[in-house]
């Protein structure tokens, strides 16, 4: 294996005046390249970067060359480095330096000479440098720093090794985050339900989901409003998480209340990889992610292909899914991106099962527990879903520094869900007729356009570099949202729910400040504002009414506007150690269809504060960060799952108390271990409370209180039969704390294991994963609610009782993976 | 590896009560109740089934069978609840206000329940309980309850032939002086719901583990204004089928769907 070490020589600007060179802030190692054998001596590749006044690689020359393969990785990652630029008398300005990027085999790691200081340490170079005149050195280890977070709680976070980690989607990689717990009731391909920081935040209603840059929250969704479906996204090629918990960054937007996961992709590995997966349950996964080697990481291609006949009865699915994006540089200093996907799938659902009915083996399965546990009601459940998504993102480098991104987007949307929750409950038959089913038919489809943007001048003020962003986002959505109910014989539909053609705009700009006033003291803050116009066209309403017949069809139009101002005090302790206090408000839309005519349109209002610590150690390639804080955070209008309707529904203010906290290890290329813990207690204000007494009232039922999870990847290098082995072993561990549940109760804690092996030789590899390891019985979901699944004539239940939709068992996959390199042609 | 990680856990959760985070506050308690029939006696009878009525026959029943449930225990007071004379002054000049909650009774909550039918035999356990079962409920005060009378449905199976597909039947001999009526009645409730439903009935139980709930069926008050003189008993003195069109089949149609046909009572935990 190779060490990432990187010294830097640079050249100063001028002999006559006082330089301050470069700092390096962002820098992360190149990877190996992929088809090169384990190394025997260390590589050599010096290469000559060009960093403008912005801190920006603008230009990259390989001047001694160790290889194609390994120019190829060292410029591939010189071009992601970020500095504080060369400074002279105060003024930044561009300079030329010469950089050494050593590829080196583990048994030849050499102690480094000094550890960076911080992020603005330079030294006197160890080494004569053979060119002139070499002035300075820096030494840059380990793995990217991260932009500077808004609070403790706002994690940028590299997938890297963790990829190891056995997952089924790319929204699992949002347990990366603390305080995460995702379930799922409907099948794969449903929208899975985010637990967040003591919020519920349903399939996205109170969670801002964003595909680098683009939304993913769907307004007025039949089946909430704000979901968003992330399985589209090809895990291989998410690069990187940024999850902000609150809502404390300007550019947050709507269905920030919980907070915002932005997923940003990149394809690092260069070549083609391909990789085949058969397991348990006949789970197929084929995928296919080629990254031409002669362009950075942000031009990939991804195909993901998965179908299953699911854990049990009724959950078989199929999707596929396409994303491609090309980086294309129209000059030095303006990029295009160019993404698109595609994504299509199909899914059946077992739904929920009242705990009664298992436990005295009334459902039509087996008669054996297991049999019990993941058997179904209605056969009529499942859904469907097609995306299709398109963005273009152009990124011009202003003078000295500055900053201007345009984006434009459109999503076309289509999808279908099926659930039944009640049984033989709701409807009101006609006279002489029995119950027709309350399964409830839920879809939506239609279109999004929007442009986003931001402008970073390049000024220099406050102490800071680039101290201020202005952005903005204009949103259209056209959609049409619609719920039916579907008889139990046929799964025809009877009777319509609601039916609405729903049309709005989104404007908003935001304001982003950042200042140094004292050199341990930064300050940032900023304000967005949204203005939203809603039209509904109601095609859902009575042929007559009291005075005679009327056009069953009615229009509602509706303003809405919020501001939300943020800000953060960050004061440094000591270089390593850092207090961060952060507050904000955010908010979350009107659903259109609850909207009325000339409304002054409300928002749920979310406020929010925390204050933690963190603390970040880090010597070459190897890093240790440790985060912790406290929050508390107060929403004027909360949403809980309704099982009546099959989606949420507003139950008054709610507030929540909690803490959490994260610690990531990495070492070398090595270890990758990244655990955290997490404990909230949500909870409905009494009537007329304080909004300072956070601890009273009623405890929200169904959210988890306290949260573990760990992520752990460790990779090496053996030698079998005289040939060089390249293995990992990965291991996932969510364990989640009991559950409240109405009445009092709480579910059992849950813990899953997750374990992965993988072996690699030359360009195969076989892997091994077993998800659910200890073969555990646990409830994804959990309800109370009152249901009558036993059949149409049958007396009902009106007493609430627990239901609950089971949760995977052991499942055991093979992959065949094979990584061709492609490379053929000089960088 | 697992025991470690629940080892710690609770540790965890441990410390979270020591300081007062607590495991508590969704409101509520879940308790699991036993749910009983049993048919009340009439007052100063010691035999079931055999009574008196507001008419002056005396009745004796000898076969009685019924089809009931499901029964809804409910947290709210019955609006027919008899009450004391200063309130009932009160509510009559300021009249509360009644909004329909969505819900066929507005009882509120629903505390506990037998959600399954059953076919009741009045006479079969000589004034015992008969319990059916538990029955998972919420701890707290019910004061009101409603049940469903209607046909046997499929799923009570074999056990609803007796009933031959009828909601009622009572087989006796009513008495008054030298008049003797041998009657027999089989009564239907078909949908709608509406039609099957006994409301309001008052109750005063507090509802909590392991007690006994008892739904008490009053035949005694069924009876209220038959007057089976009406009736014209056969010559051979068999049995009168007593039709849908006789003034007893009406009273007795009424009455048995009454809020005080019906009454229940709870028997703690021993």
């Amino acid at each position: 294996m190779f060490i990432p070490t990187l010294v830097l020589w640079l050249l100063s600007a001028s002999p006559e005046a006082p330089v301050t060179p470069p700092v390096p802030v962002e820098a992360p190692p190149p990877l190996m390249p992929a088809d090169v054998p384990p190394l025997t001596e260390a590589v050599r590749v010096l290469l000559r970067l060009t960093i403008d006044s912005g801190g920006e690689v603008s230009q990259v020359e390989v001047q001694e060359s160790g290889g194609t393969a390994f120019d190829r990785a060292a410029m591939a990652a010189a071009l992601r480095w970020r500095f504080e630029p060369a400074r002279q008398g105060g003024a930044p300005l561009e300079v030329r330096v010469d950089v050494p990027v050593t590829f080196e085999p583990v048994a030849q790691a050499v102690p480094l000479a000094a550890e960076l200081p911080g992020l603005a340490g330079t030294e006197q170079p160890t080494t004569p440098p053979k060119r002139e005149p070499p002035v300075f050195s820096t030494t840059v280890r380990g793995q990217s720093a991260a932009p500077p977070p808004v609070a403790v709680g706002d994690f940028h976070i590299t997938v890297g090794q963790l990829a190891d980690v056995p997952r089924n989607s790319a929204t699992e990689l949002m347990l990366l985050a603390p305080g995460v717990m995702l379930a799922n009731h409907g099948g794969e391909g449903h929208a899975e339900t985010v637990y967040l920081r003591g919020f519920d935040a349903g399939e996205g209603k109170d969670v801002e989901m964003r595909l680098d840059g683009v939304p993913l929250n769907e307004v007025s969704n039949a089946h909430g409003h704000g979901y968003a479906d992330t399985y589209f996204i090809i895990p291989e090629l998410v690069q990187s998480l940024r999850v902000t918990e609150g809502p404390y960054e300007p550019s947050q937007g709507d269905f920030g209340v919980a907070g915002t996961v932005e997923y940003q992709l990149g394809l690092e590995r260069r070549g083609l990889t391909a990789s085949a997966s058969y397991g348990g349950f006949a789970s197929r996964r084929l995928s296919l992610v080629w990254g031409p080697p002669e362009s950075t990481a942000a031009t990939f291609v991804g195909v993901l292909l998965r179908q299953g006949h699911g854990f049990g009865p009724n959950r078989a699915y199929a999707n596929a899914g396409l994303m491609a994006q090309t980086e294309l540089r129209l000059g030095p200093e303006t990029k295009l991106r160019l993404f698109g996907a595609s994504y299509g799938a199909r899914y059946a659902s077992a739904g929920v099962v009242r705990e009664t009915d298992v436990v005295d083996a009334r459902l039509p399965c087996g008669p054996d527990a297991d049999s019990q546990f993941f058997c179904l009601y209605d056969p009529n459940q499942g859904g469907a879903s097609q995306r299709h998504l398109a963005s273009v993102e152009l990124t011009s480098r202003l003078e000295r520094g500055g900053r201007f991104v345009q984006q434009a987007f459109a999503i076309a949307r289509r999808m279908r869900s099926r659930e039944n929750f009640t049984g033989f409950l709701q409807d009101t038959p006609p006279i002489g007729e029995a119950q027709r089913g309350d399964n409830t038919e839920q879809s939506y489809q239609g279109t999004t356009v929007g442009l986003r943007g931001r402008y970073t001048p390049g000024l220099t003020a406050w102490g800071q570099p680039r101290p201020v962003e202005l952005g903005y986002v204009a949103r259209y959505d056209d959609v049409h949202t619609r719920a039916r109910r579907l008889r139990d014989k046929g799964g025809a539909p009877y009777a319509t729910v609601f039916d609405n053609q729903v049309r709005v705009t989104n404007l908003g700009a935001y304001l982003s400040l950042r200042g140094a006033p004292l050199e341990w003291l930064t300050l940032r803050g900023g304000a967005r504002v949204d203005a939203f116009l809603f039209g509904v066209e109601d095609l859902n309403r009575p042929a007559a009414d009291r005075q005679g017949a009327r056009i069953p069809e009615e229009s509602v139009e509706a303003y809405g506007f919020f501001a939300s101002p943020r800000a953060s005090a960050e004061v440094r302790l000591t270089p390593r150690l850092t207090w961060l206090t952060s507050a904000g408000l955010g908010a979350r839309s009107s659903d259109a269809a609850g909207l009325s005519d000339a409304e002054f349109a409300p928002y749920a209002r979310v406020t929010s504060g925390e204050t933690g610590l963190g603390w970040r150690w880090g010597a070459g390639p190897s890093t240790l960060e440790l985060r912790g804080a406290v929050f508390a955070t107060r929403v004027s209008q909360d949403l809980v799952f309704s099982e009546t309707t099959g989606r949420n529904q507003p139950i008054g203010p709610s507030q929540r108390l909690g803490a959490f906290g994260s610690a990531r290890f990495q070492w070398e290329q090595h270890l990758d271990v990244l655990a955290s813990l997490a404990w909230a207690r949500a909870t409905q204000p009494l009537p007329g409370a304080s909004a300072w007494k956070l601890w009273d009232g009623a405890v929200l039922p169904y959210i988890p209180q306290v949260l573990g999870r760990v992520d752990a990847s460790w990779r090496g290098t053996a030698t079998v039969a005289r040939q060089p082995v390249v293995w990992s072993v990965a291991l996932g561990h969510s364990a989640i704390g009991p559950k409240p549940l109405p009445l009092n109760r709480y579910s059992e804690p849950i813990f899953l294991f997750d374990v992965a092996a993988r072996a690699r030789w030359r360009a195969v590899e076989l892997g091994l994963a077993v998800e659910n390891l200890l073969d555990a019985r646990w409830r994804e979901s959990e309800f109370n609610y009152v249901s009558n699944f036993r059949g149409p004539d049958a007396p009902a239940s009106l007493l609430a009782t627990r239901h609950f939709s089971a949760g995977a068992p052991r499942t055991v996959r093979g992959t065949l993976t094979v990584y061709l390199d492609l490379q053929e042609d000089p960088p | 590896m697992k025991r470690c990680s629940r080892r710690a856990f609770t540790w965890m959760l441990g410390g979270a009560l020591a300081a007062g985070c607590g495991l508590s506050g969704t409101g509520g308690r879940s308790i699991t109740f036993r749910m009983g029939l049993r048919t009340a006696l009439a007052p100063g009878e010691t035999t079931v089934g055999a009574f008196t009525t507001d008419t002056g026959w005396r009745v004796t029943l000898t076969t009685a069978r019924l089809v009931l449930g499901p029964i809804y225990l409910f947290e709210k007071a019955s609006p027919l609840q008899p009450q004391a004379l200063l309130r009932r002054l009160g509510d009559a000049l300021l009249p509360t206000a009644h909004a329909h909650e969505g819900d066929f009774f507005s009882g509120g909550r629903v505390l506990g329940e037998w959600d399954r039918e059953v076919v009741f035999d009045l006479l079969a356990d000589a004034g015992q309980a008969r319990v059916l079962g538990r029955s998972p409920g919420i701890a707290g005060m019910a004061r009101s309850l409603s049940l469903l009378l209607q046909p046997p449905s499929s799923a009570l199976g074999a056990e609803a032939d007796v009933m031959q597909g009828r909601s009622l039947f009572l087989e006796g001999v009513a008495t008054q002086g030298a008049a003797r009526v041998p009657f027999r009645v089989a009564m239907d409730f078909p949908p709608p719901v509406e039609l099957q439903r006994v409301d309001f009935v008052p109750i005063e139980v507090d509802l909590d583990d392991e007690g006994l709930f008892v739904l008490e069926p009053q035949p005694h008050r069924w009876f209220t204004g038959a007057r089976f003189e009406r009736l014209t008993v056969p010559a051979e003195g068999t049995p009168v089928d007593v039709g849908a069109d006789t003034q007893v089949y009406r009273a007795l149609s009424v009455n048995v769907r009454r809020y005080d046909a019906f009454t229940g009572a709870w028997e703690p935990a021993a």
